[in-house]
């Protein structure tokens, strides 16, 4: 992979001491100069070039490594630093001092110098400091140390011990992640290409995989969750990406909070799709693996639907629908039960109270016909307009103190006795309603248990995760008039103003303003 | 040195009023919530029917007529594909977020300055347009910031661009009563130096 890289020598480094392992092999086969091997040479959009690729620029010049958090067969993962030096070098000095020195003759300048003069006392009301005085240090020269620097996260390959098959996939994987613009994406900064190794810096997610936090997520954190990552495979489906390889552990907590937004990682398997054609290539991971993947029909983007309806069910019951791993496939009972779809409700759903609306989501996901299996569009809907909408009328009910559903998400000590007298309650009415989930009437509470025991309703005390979800927000989050003068202003910036305000939002540590 | 101190002082508490007298925090992730609910049929990117139907919602006492909003619209969707993206959309309403700071723009800049020569040149332009580019919209973007008229954008020109609007002054950032700058700006400069330090 030592092509037409560069002439470089720069390659030896810390991070990087595997040229002697490398077979000669390998450096012979790769040096006939293949163009798709070298990612500078696919140009790309002002839009796909936000993510900045860079020649023979060793990631160890920019960014500190702070610690390793993975380790592959073809290199590791690990969290960078930005440095602070990267801000400041000899030459800008020299020219920045010179030019701002010329500046301050400009009468153009709307505020005269006055760093001589007394310093004005800030209030709003105040002039602010003039630009040029303060623009002589304020180059990118100097910089407060004590703010918290930025980090993001860095995959590294090797490419001395890659096929050049494999490095076209890492490739793959770059080109389709800078096409991707989704809040609910994981978003790349940067690749580096040298020699021997390609970076790719990317956004890093601090609140680990899903698996982390399925012990402790009811029906409404996982709607949520669903609801986010059918967002985000729409988005890709709509550009014609398919993901192929959608499972817990590629989908990431962006922060440490509960409330934390998720991100799809992982687009090493990932491919671009025409509609209507199937892939072939059989990839992917054993328990979120669709029938007609196993079969070798060939196969569409539907699968991914069907490796959410899979994710959704491990979520949601916290046991796998079909198979565990690959072993599983030796046994023909659940193999016979994939390949024709058959999905079972297990004891564990009585047990935690799924409703039937979850049940009839992950069915749709998991119908065996990829043409009658729902598209990632049709998916989105279901949960924004069945799922957390029953979700949210069942909080209502149970806020209210009526039904046996959502009681048990209610349960805290403090509230226990007062559960127990409204179990009594419920088990009187849903012998009425004969249990049903569909067929909640109005709550009729006899008025003197809920006046004597709180006047507020209980399940107030446990936060509703259904408000993250974007189908709440819809009804909360506005347009405010802030945003549209802030619009409008962007609007009728010039061209260089705009590309620099993107250039900034795009590069800005976004996990720092969550 | 002081100086700068004085000016990064500055906008931070700028930032800093602006924060707290109204109801805009530095979340981002409110930002992605809304950029999420104004995408009504969830293909992850705004088109202009459904920016229309945001602004059709909006609480507020004007109300922008068809045209208006297509013109937005346009002058938003920076690349004329038809659909805004999360970071176009992020990028338009980042100031309304207190976000533009000395600290993110040093940023953007160095990002822009790919070998840090301390300026911007038409080269960097060139590498960052990509295959959008074409010699007259780089000479454009030059002379939007290039006050020297030497042919490149250096830090101190980049700064002026992003703060000294014309149209608005420092009255963007710093919250100043326009009379103010406009009498500021109208004077000279022996005579401005009387106005600001009142």
């Amino acid at each position: 992979m030592g092509c037409n890289i560069s002439k470089s020598d720069r390659g030896t480094n810390t991070l990087n001491n595997t040229n002697n392992k490398a077979p000669p092999r390998r450096l012979k086969s790769a040096a006939g100069g293949d163009d798709e091997l070298n990612l500078s040479q696919h140009g790309g959009t002002q839009r796909q070039l936000l993510a900045r690729i860079r020649d023979n620029v060793e990631v160890t010049e920019v960014y500190d490594i702070i610690q390793t958090i993975g380790r592959g067969s073809m290199g590791e993962v690990y969290i960078v630093e930005k440095k602070p030096g990267q801000m400041s070098r000899e030459p800008s000095t020299r020219n920045l001092l010179n030019s701002s020195h010329s500046i301050q003759e400009v009468p153009a300048s709307p505020f005269p110098s006055n760093s001589n003069s007394n310093r004005p006392v800030f209030t709003p009301q105040a002039p602010p400091a003039p630009l040029e005085s303060a623009v002589v240090p304020s180059s990118p020269i100097t910089r407060s140390k004590s703010k918290k620097n930025r980090q993001y996260a860095c995959k590294t390959v090797n490419t001395l011990l890659m096929q050049p098959h494999e490095i076209r996939e890492f490739i793959n994987e770059v080109m389709i992640l800078r096409d991707l613009d989704h809040p609910n994406i994981v978003q790349l900064y940067e690749v580096f290409q040298s020699k021997r190794k390609i970076w790719i810096i990317t956004e890093v997610c601090r609140g680990g995989d899903l698996t982390s936090r399925i012990r402790q997520m009811n029906e409404e954190d996982v709607a949520v969750v669903t609801e986010q990552i059918v967002r985000a495979v729409a988005y890709m489906h709509f550009r014609n990406v398919c993901h192929r390889d959608i499972k817990l552990e590629n989908i990431m907590y962006a922060t440490k909070e509960d409330d934390s937004p998720i991100k799809l990682i992982d687009f090493g398997l990932s491919n671009r799709f025409t509609r209507g054609v199937k892939m072939l290539q059989a990839c992917g991971t054993a328990y979120t693996a669709a029938p007609e993947i196993l079969l070798k029909e060939g196969y569409t983007e539907k699968s991914d639907i069907w490796s959410i309806g899979v994710v959704t069910y491990v979520m949601l019951s916290q046991t796998y629908p079909f198979l565990k791993d690959l072993n599983d496939l030796e046994d023909a009972q659940k193999r016979e039960n994939l390949e024709n779809a058959k999905v079972t409700f297990g004891p564990e759903w009585e047990r935690r109270n799924i409703s039937s609306v979850a049940k009839e989501f992950i069915c749709m996901c998991l119908k065996k016909d990829p043409r009658t299996r729902w598209s990632a569009t049709a998916a989105v809907h279901f949960v924004q307009h069945t799922w957390i909408p029953f979700l949210e009328d069942q909080r209502k009910i149970s806020e209210e103190g009526i039904t046996d559903l959502g009681l048990t998400k209610c349960l805290s000590a403090s509230n226990l006795n007062l559960l127990e007298k409204i179990t009594d309650v419920t088990t009187a009415s849903s012998t009425q309603t004969s249990g049903s989930f569909d067929q909640f009437t109005k709550p009729t509470v006899t008025p003197d248990v809920k006046a004597e025991e709180n006047p507020k309703p209980i399940a107030r005390k446990v936060r509703s995760s259904l408000h993250n979800s974007v189908a709440y927000a819809r009804k909360r989050v506005k347009i405010k008039t802030a945003h549209l003068d802030s619009m409008s202003n962007f609007a009728l910036y010039g061209k260089f103003k705009k590309t620099i305000l993107m250039t900034m939002v795009y590069s800005m540590d976004k996990s720092r303003f969550v | 040195m002081q100086d700068l101190l004085y000016y990064d002082k500055y906008i931070l508490s700028y930032t800093h009023l602006f924060s707290t007298n109204s109801t805009y925090t530095y979340s981002l992730q409110e930002l992605a919530q809304l950029f999420s609910s104004i995408d009504i049929n969830n293909e992850g990117t705004i088109t202009v029917l459904e920016l229309k139907e945001a602004l059709k919602s909006m609480e507020a006492d004007k109300h922008l007529d068809e045209r208006t909003i297509e013109k937005l619209f346009k002058g938003i969707d920076v690349d004329q594909t038809g659909l805004i993206h999360w970071h176009d959309f992020l990028a338009a309403v980042i100031e309304s977020q207190g976000l533009v700071t000395m600290d993110n723009l040093a940023d953007a800049f160095n990002r822009i300055d790919t070998d840090g020569k301390g300026y911007i040149s038409k080269e960097d332009l060139k590498k960052l347009l990509g295959t959008d580019y074409n010699e007259k919209l780089v000479e454009k973007m030059i002379k939007e910031a290039d006050k020297k008229r030497n042919g490149q954008v250096n830090y101190d020109e980049f700064l002026r661009l992003m703060f000294d609007d014309p149209a608005k002054g420092y009255h963007s950032i710093f919250g100043l009563p326009k009379e103010l700058i406009q009498g500021v700006i109208g004077k000279k400069k022996k005579k401005a130096k009387v106005s600001s330090s009142m």
